[in-house]
């Protein structure tokens, strides 16, 4: 469940990214040094395991293990995700350079969540149960991983549609596989060594409730836009429309409002039709046409607009504009207030764990 | 049939003396740089003439075609369903790409496909030469120097120390079930003896990293590991970065259309 480089856009790559940075400068702090070595060599052992190939119908796949990551690991697993993203790039050609930051987040968020399950559920001296709540929690955790695996690709424009569909049929084995791997493997290890699941904190919760925020605040991030031009050729009105990733806009309805000079008074007279596949629409204008006022809008929601006014033959918009080919430039602007407002956000919580973290001078000393 | 089947690590890539000597901080950014130009390339000829460029600097480099193929194997995997599913899709031009074949791929959906082609193409050939080539250790080490946090650059040194050393516990686990006559299977049983298997793993892990702690505790481990400070890069490391970056620029230059 990796994304190569070269597949998403610009506006996706650097939200995402920002995302990942966020979490890393959330929970890498939170690991002391002397941790360190204790995670890394845990984080060996699951990407060690994560080589192992689980036959499944005449192929083979490799297992993430991020719910079992997240169960041993809690909010370590970020990091150590982190780390064996940039491993699998570097050693196996797995995922890539460009998209570190996406799949991080993308296996990242899936281990924290079920980490964060795992670790609420009432396991302590239950085997049993918590081999049950480890194939819960592995299961939560991979559809987390696997919902945010295809809101990436279905972000990246709707040609990838299909593609984000297989990835779903595709993953939905390993889900079942991966659940049945953590209940063994969290059984075997809640027999012989239960210390190994250790219980809650709270930054996994709040670093959860957090991605969850981010996750209901995606959508409108990703979200396509409608696009439209309209221009008039002697008596002919030419409409074209289309989505901010260039699709066409099929069959959306056109209205048209048309109204005589400034002045001139007089009813509005309108035209309406639909859009065809290729998102095209012709019309002929009443005479005395002199302003234009299109609509165009699809079941969906997506709406455009475009004033025209006509002079004599020539076309002019009310933005005084027309859009020379369909693809949309890059929101800079947005992408950047973006990026400051995810890392306003992470630096205010910082601070604030922080300060319930520091010691109040009764705590007994370690 | 193995009783557990691994899928093991490549060796780091065998290069050139430039591009082995070269300054691995300076490596890695200069690379990256041109990956992500690749990665970024809004037309078909400006994420081709990346690619060539990519593949053109690695071969220079003395990566050997195989190596580099190999290394690609996953990502021309993922590029699979995107070369057979997107072409279907109008992509911005629904005119079919051949008139006798009116239900088949569209113009602009092939041509999208060909441009993610490309451009994963020219990405993952440049990423290569700034994660693969050489010694991974001083690979990490200069991700510590271009600002990527301590703490993550220590775990990428520990984690690939001890990756071979589970690797080979696993190959042993390997050779037990195997003297067993287990054979995996898809079905449930395989599944508990992996989970054991991985299980198994994981407290010897979390064993071995008693061990460490006590050994590091031994030697006076004060919880940072010194990684051994790069040279100073000297001016041939400066003029191959300069060549990568003025490559870059061209690229840009050349997606956008000024030489057009």
């Amino acid at each position: 469940m990796h994304i190569s480089d070269g597949v998403l856009p610009t506006s996706v790559l650097a939200i995402e990214s920002a995302a990942s940075g966020a979490l890393a400068l959330w929970t890498v702090p939170r690991l002391r040094d002397a941790d360190v070595p204790r995670t890394a060599v845990l984080t060996a052992a699951f990407f060690t395991a994560s080589l192992i190939a689980f036959p499944i119908g005449g192929t083979s796949v490799h297992l993430t293990l991020v719910g079992l990551l997240g169960a041993v690991l809690g909010p370590a697993a970020f990091p150590a995700v982190l780390v064996g993203i940039v491993l699998q790039a570097a050693l196996l050609g797995h995922g890539g350079l460009t998209t570190i930051g996406v799949n991080a987040l993308t296996m990242g968020s899936g281990a924290l969540a079920a980490g964060w399950l795992f670790r609420r559920a009432p396991v302590a001296d239950a085997p049993r149960r918590a081999a049950r709540w480890a194939a819960v929690s592995a299961a939560f955790g991979f559809g987390i991983s696997l919902a945010i695996y295809v809101a990436t690709l279905l972000a990246a424009g709707s040609a990838l549609r299909d593609v984000a569909r297989l990835a779903i049929l595709a993953n939905l084995p390993v889900l079942g596989l991966e659940a049945l791997v953590a209940w063994a493997a969290v059984g075997f290890i809640a027999r012989v060594e239960p210390r190994l699941l250790r219980p809650a904190r709270r930054v996994v919760a709040t670093a959860f409730v957090l991605l969850g925020l981010g996750l209901v605040a995606a959508p409108p991030a990703f979200a396509h836009g409608a696009r439209m031009d309209a221009q008039i050729r002697g008596r002919n009105l030419h409409v074209e429309a289309w989505f901010t990733d260039g699709t066409p806009i099929a069959e959306a309805s056109v209205r048209v409002e048309v109204r005589g000079p400034k002045g001139g008074g007089g009813k509005a007279r309108v035209l309406e039709g639909k859009l065809s596949k290729d998102g095209v629409w012709d019309a002929e204008l009443p005479p005395g046409a002199a302003r234009v006022h299109v609509v165009v809008q699809d079941p969906t929601g997506h709406r455009a607009e475009q004033r025209l006014t006509v002079l004599g033959g020539r076309t002019q918009t009310a933005a005084g504009r027309h859009a020379g080919h369909h693809r949309e430039r890059v929101p800079w602007l947005r992408v950047l207030l973006g990026f400051g407002a995810i890392a306003a956000l992470a630096l205010l919580l910082h601070r604030l764990q922080r300060r319930r973290d520091a010691p109040t001078g009764e705590s007994p000393s370690s | 049939m193995k009783a557990l089947v691994l899928h093991e690590p490549h060796a780091p890539l065998a290069a050139a003396r430039w591009l082995e000597r070269w300054d691995a901080r300076l490596r890695v950014l200069g690379f990256g740089l041109l990956a992500f130009t690749a990665a970024l390339a809004h037309t078909i000829p400006g994420a081709a003439l990346a690619a060539l460029v990519s593949a053109a600097l690695l071969a220079a480099g003395g990566i050997a075609p195989s190596q580099a193929f190999a290394r690609l194997r996953w990502l021309l995997l993922f590029l699979v369903p995107i070369a057979l599913l997107v072409p279907w899709r109008a992509g911005g031009d629904p005119t079919p790409l051949f008139a006798a074949w009116s239900w088949g791929p569209r113009r602009g959906g092939s041509a999208l496909a060909l441009r993610l082609g490309l451009r994963a193409l020219g990405a993952g050939t440049a990423a290569l030469g700034a994660l693969a080539v050489g010694p991974f250790d001083r690979t990490a080490a200069a991700l510590g120097g271009l600002g990527v946090p301590r703490r993550l650059v220590h775990m990428l040194l520990l984690t690939y120390r001890y990756l071979f050393l589970f690797r080979d516990q696993l190959g042993r686990v390997r050779a037990a079930l195997g003297s067993r006559g287990f054979v995996p299977r898809a079905g449930l049983h395989t599944a508990r003896v992996y989970g054991e298997v991985i299980g198994a793993l994981l407290l010897r892990a979390v064993a071995r990293t008693e061990r460490v702690d006590q050994a590091m505790a031994c030697r006076g481990f004060d919880g940072r590991i010194r990684v051994r400070r790069a040279r100073r890069p000297d001016t041939t490391d400066l003029g191959k970065l300069a060549l990568l970056l003025a490559l870059a620029v061209l690229l840009v230059l050349f997606d956008r259309g000024v030489f057009a």
